[in-house]
């Protein structure tokens, strides 16, 4: 230790201009409010905003002229040989030069940050006020950052310096090796970033970094070690190293990448999305021990547990996975690239399911897809163009483009030969109102039909289109009151008025053609029942509950709501979540299973045609406070747990 | 030759520059206390004999132990014993020789401050000039004080004259003897001063083409070449000179007219009593060399080799 420190202390004493330097340069800070272009900008701001370019400019260029010359240029002019001639280790020797430079450059940090400091009105907020980066960044980060940055750049100029000198053939090993590393980083990595798993990247960018950091420390002290004057064979030692180190991290990372990715649906804790159709099958994502933010996604059959993984989920790309009417097909998309988005599907029908390609990518900007009532077509709506594929054989079969200022928002198939598509548009001299327009696109024609215009403003979410009544669109006018009306899908008139509706959550179109909405009324809600034509049969009242949505029907007369409340006082309060079973016909809560809510119309749900028939799977989906998926049977009040599956 | 008591060991050292070998096959030691001079021309591999005895260089092959200790694997225990002074002063440019001191003084197991500030008044070496700002000459002093002050059992100069005057070589051999007399100190010196060598070596090592050549005491190698001068009769032929000559082993020999000038390495009375009774020779005289003499003798171009 004596000889560390007396080494450090020498290597510091060797370079103390550096010293000087960032002294003179710490004052350029003070001179700044001198020159007249600085304006009436407070003096202390503006002697802090040049400290930071100064702090940021300087270490990390001391940073590269020391990393080159600490060793590298003593090996080069045959100095290092005082060294070895004393009775130092190497490790030592490399330790003791390279803590001699990480201590200037600190050094050379606190000198220019030290005048600035001390003539701020509050030199406290430096080290413990949040300013730099963002308001939630501490100050003393941004010198801590410079500072490991510098340390980084010290460790790779001396890497880069030491090959540079050595000129030996084992560059060709460096690319080599380079290349091996950066391709093995990319196939560990690059199934997560940008947008799949990006803390599993980060993290796994982190490792790499850190080992690329250890393997030069432990590549110079080798280097130094058993390389001494002798400067190819410093290259070499250093190479061997630093590639070793980089090399089995890469490995690591490889074998995590690929543990990462072979989760099965057993090791999904809690599910995070569901995609439900009107068959058995769902589409589910979740969150697993140890993979953080990746999230494997597979397609479930909830009766007889067969899964089929789907790639992971992207937490953005809402709407990923679509079912069929009939529930034979699944078709979802899967992130290959920013901009490149390939369309998959599966048969549902056979007893093996697997994935297969149908031929379209989409872009990353495209607005919605949707699968026919038979699973043959899909139809893409990507920018203003509506295009039609088949999938087996893959085939397109149309693409037409909506011309005008249109902004598509929403398409469905009618049937296997006709989607629709709902657009709005801004026209001038009408308040900023939206302007609604329905389109036809006749596949048997090839045209693209507009079939109603209505400038009514649509608001809350019930500008969708429904599937099982694909001549009623529903919508809230807000003309003044709340008042709500269903709008014709095929010419967007008033189908039926269902009056003021002050409280309105949510609309639901029963089997029979009732019409349920939901009331939410502060701490008490209530669902008013209407006939077909906008008649009120009566009210029901809810039990007490925050806040209320609209679930399933899961039977004549039955309706499942989803109710939810806070218990406990902020910040403690616990959310605490009940399923009702209500009967339309009598008004009466039937039956309440506390600690779980339906799935269907909660949010982060996404259901394809058939998911809200009566008795459907899909609408007896429980979900519990920590995301527990089970099936509920209402009969029996009995839940079968899905999601964590049963071991 | 080598006993495993000898605190310096040379055994079949090899080193070589990727395709070209610069040490081959070198072996040799020195016993306690004795000054072992290792010459050759530039290129015979001595630089690199010296680098991997003090462990700064990895041998192909054989290697070097200084104290029974591997000096490869070793080098830092080797190096609290030993003191070196390599061909270029290789102390940091921007120590002084007081800052130098300071640090060495922390470093070494042994520290004779006193003796350092002693030696730098003696050669005038300035304390607190940066020793890159120093000349050639100081620096070398410089680095020879820092040697010497570490009080090493094994001193090792890999030629310590280079670039100074006469003056300060003589100064500096001079006073190597008077250090080397009262410690005991075991020292390997390389060097192309050889006749200031000459008076303090024990025994020559001579390095040609990265072999070792010739390994003898000073005295012995003195003995055994000699010039011989000698005049040649009207009939004698030079190919009959020349057979005579072979038996007394001529290193060098040059035939201007009918005089003879050879150098020869077999000098006993014996042998040049027979090469007397050769019929044609004449004025046969037989002197002493100095050892550059038997050095040029030796590995002038195209000489040499045993």
């Amino acid at each position: 230790m004596r000889a560390f420190i007396a080494l450090v202390l020498r290597e510091i004493n060797e370079r103390k201009a550096l010293l000087a330097a960032a002294a003179v340069a710490s004052v350029l800070p003070l001179l700044a409010p001198l020159l007249p272009s600085t304006g009436s900008n407070p003096a202390a701001d503006i002697r802090e905003a040049v400290m930071w370019v100064v702090l940021g400019g300087l270490p990390p260029l001391f940073a590269l002229l020391l990393g080159v010359g600490f060793i590298g240029r003593d090996l080069a002019e045959g100095r290092m040989g005082f060294y070895y001639a004393q009775p130092l280790s190497g490790s030592t020797i490399w330790f003791g030069k390279l803590t001699a430079v990480v201590v200037l450059i600190w050094a050379v940090e606190l000198i220019v940050m030290l005048p600035t400091v001390l003539l701020a009105p509050d030199p406290g907020r430096f080290f413990a006020a949040p300013e730099v980066f963002d308001r939630f960044t501490p100050n003393w980060f941004a010198p801590l950052v410079f500072w490991i940055a510098s340390v980084a750049v010290v460790l790779l100029a001396h890497a880069v310096g030491v090959v540079w000198r050595a000129r030996s053939a084992w560059l060709v090993v460096d690319l080599f090796a380079f290349l091996t590393v950066v391709g093995a980083g990319w196939i560990a990595l690059s199934p997560f970033l940008p947008i799949v798993a990006p803390e599993v990247g980060v993290t796994g960018l982190g490792i790499l970094t850190a080992a690329g950091l250890a393997g030069l420390i432990a590549g110079g002290a080798v280097q130094v070690s058993q390389g001494r004057v002798d400067l190819r064979r410093c290259h070499r030692t250093l190479s061997t190293t630093l590639w070793t180190v980089l090399g089995a991290c890469s490995i690591a990372v490889l074998g995590w990448s690929v543990w990462i990715r072979s989760g099965t649906i057993e090791d999904i804790r809690s599910f995070n999305r569901l995609a439900v159709g009107s068959g058995n099958w769902i589409g589910v994502d979740g969150v697993s021990d140890g993979r953080m933010d990746y999230l494997p996604r597979f397609l479930l059959n909830v009766n007889d547990g067969r899964s089929l993984f789907i790639g992971p989920a992207v937490d953005w790309n809402w709407n990923e996975v679509q079912f069929s009417a009939d529930g034979t097909r699944a078709v979802w998309t899967e992130f290959s690239a920013i901009d490149q988005w390939p369309m998959m599907y599966a048969d549902l029908g056979v007893s093996d399911p697997q994935p297969a390609f149908t031929g379209v990518v989409l872009g990353a900007d495209r607005d919605e897809f949707s699968v026919s009532p038979d699973g043959s077509r899909i139809a893409v709506l990507e920018h203003n163009t509506v295009a039609v594929y088949q999938i087996d054989p893959p085939e397109q079969l149309m693409a037409a483009h909506i011309e005008g200022e249109f902004t598509p928002i929403d398409l469905r198939f009618d049937d296997a030969n006709s989607v629709r598509v709902l657009a709005s548009s801004t026209p001038e001299g009408r308040g900023g109102d939206l302007h609604w327009h329905l389109f036809f696109v006749e596949l048997e024609t090839r045209q693209l039909i507009e079939s109603a215009e209505f400038d009514s403003p649509l608001r809350w979410g019930s500008r969708s289109l429904d599937g099982r009544f694909p001549d009623r669109l529903a919508r809230i006018d807000v003309d003044g009151e709340e008042h709500l009306v269903i709008l014709g899908n095929g010419n967007g008139e008033v189908a039926v008025d269902l009056g003021r509706a002050p409280r309105w959550s949510g609309l639901r179109t029963m089997a029979d053609g009732r019409i349920a909405v939901f009331q939410d009324r502060d701490d008490d809600h209530c669902i008013d029942v209407f006939t077909p034509d906008g008649s009120l049969i009566h009210r029901i009242e809810l039990p007490a509950a925050e806040e209320i949505y609209d679930g399933a029907e899961v039977g004549p007369d039955q309706f499942l709501v989803g109710l939810w409340s806070w218990e406990g006082e902020f910040p403690n309060r616990t959310r605490h979540l009940m399923t009702g079973l209500i009967n339309l016909k009598t008004g009466k809560t039937e039956r309440t299973l506390s600690g779980h809510a339906p799935v269907l119309g909660y949010w982060g749900v996404w259901s394809s045609p058939g998911s809200w028939e009566v008795g459907s799977v899909a609408g007896r989906l429980i979900q519990s406070e920590d995301r527990v998926l089970s099936l509920w049977d209402p009969e029996t009040n009995e839940l079968e747990q899905l999601i964590p599956v049963l071991q | 030759m080598s006993t495993t008591a000898d605190p310096l060991v040379i055994d079949h050292l090899t080193v070589r520059y990727g395709r070209v070998t610069a040490v081959d096959d070198l072996s040799f030691s020195v016993p306690r206390g004795e000054v072992y001079t290792l010459l050759g021309r530039n290129g015979a591999g001595k630089s690199s004999t010296i680098s991997c005895l003090v462990g700064q260089r990895k041998a192909a092959s054989g290697g070097c132990r200084i104290f029974g200790i591997d000096t490869w694997r070793g080098r830092r225990h080797v190096m609290a014993r030993v003191g070196l002074v390599p061909e270029t002063p290789d102390m940091p440019p921007g120590a002084s020789a007081r800052e130098l001191g300071r640090f060495l003084g922390r470093i070494r197991p042994v520290w004779n401050a006193e003796d350092y500030e002693k030696r730098l008044d003696r050669v005038g070496v300035p304390r607190r000039l940066p020793s890159g700002s120093l000349s050639k000459g100081q620096r070398r002093q410089l680095a020879l004080a820092a040697a010497l002050a570490a009080e090493p059992e094994v001193l090792i100069l890999d030629d310590p004259t280079l670039g100074l005057d006469a003056v300060v070589r003589r100064t500096l051999f001079e006073e190597l003897v008077g250090e080397l007399a009262d410690r005991g100190t075991t020292v390997l010196v390389t060097t192309h001063d050889l006749t200031g060598i000459e008076g303090i070596a024990d025994r020559v090592g001579i390095m040609q083409h990265g072999k070792l050549v010739y390994d003898e005491t000073m005295d012995g190698l003195k003995a055994r070449f000699r010039r011989l001068r000698c005049v040649r009769g009207a009939a004698t032929t030079t190919d009959e000179v020349e057979r005579a000559l072979a038996a007394l082993e001529p290193t060098e020999t040059r035939l201007v007219g009918a005089r003879v000038d050879a150098v020869i390495g077999r000098a006993d009375h014996a042998a040049v009593a027979r090469f007397k009774e050769t019929v044609g020779i004449t004025e046969v005289e037989v002197e002493p060399l100095s050892l550059e003499e038997i050095f040029v003798a030796l590995c002038g171009d195209g000489q040499g080799g045993a």
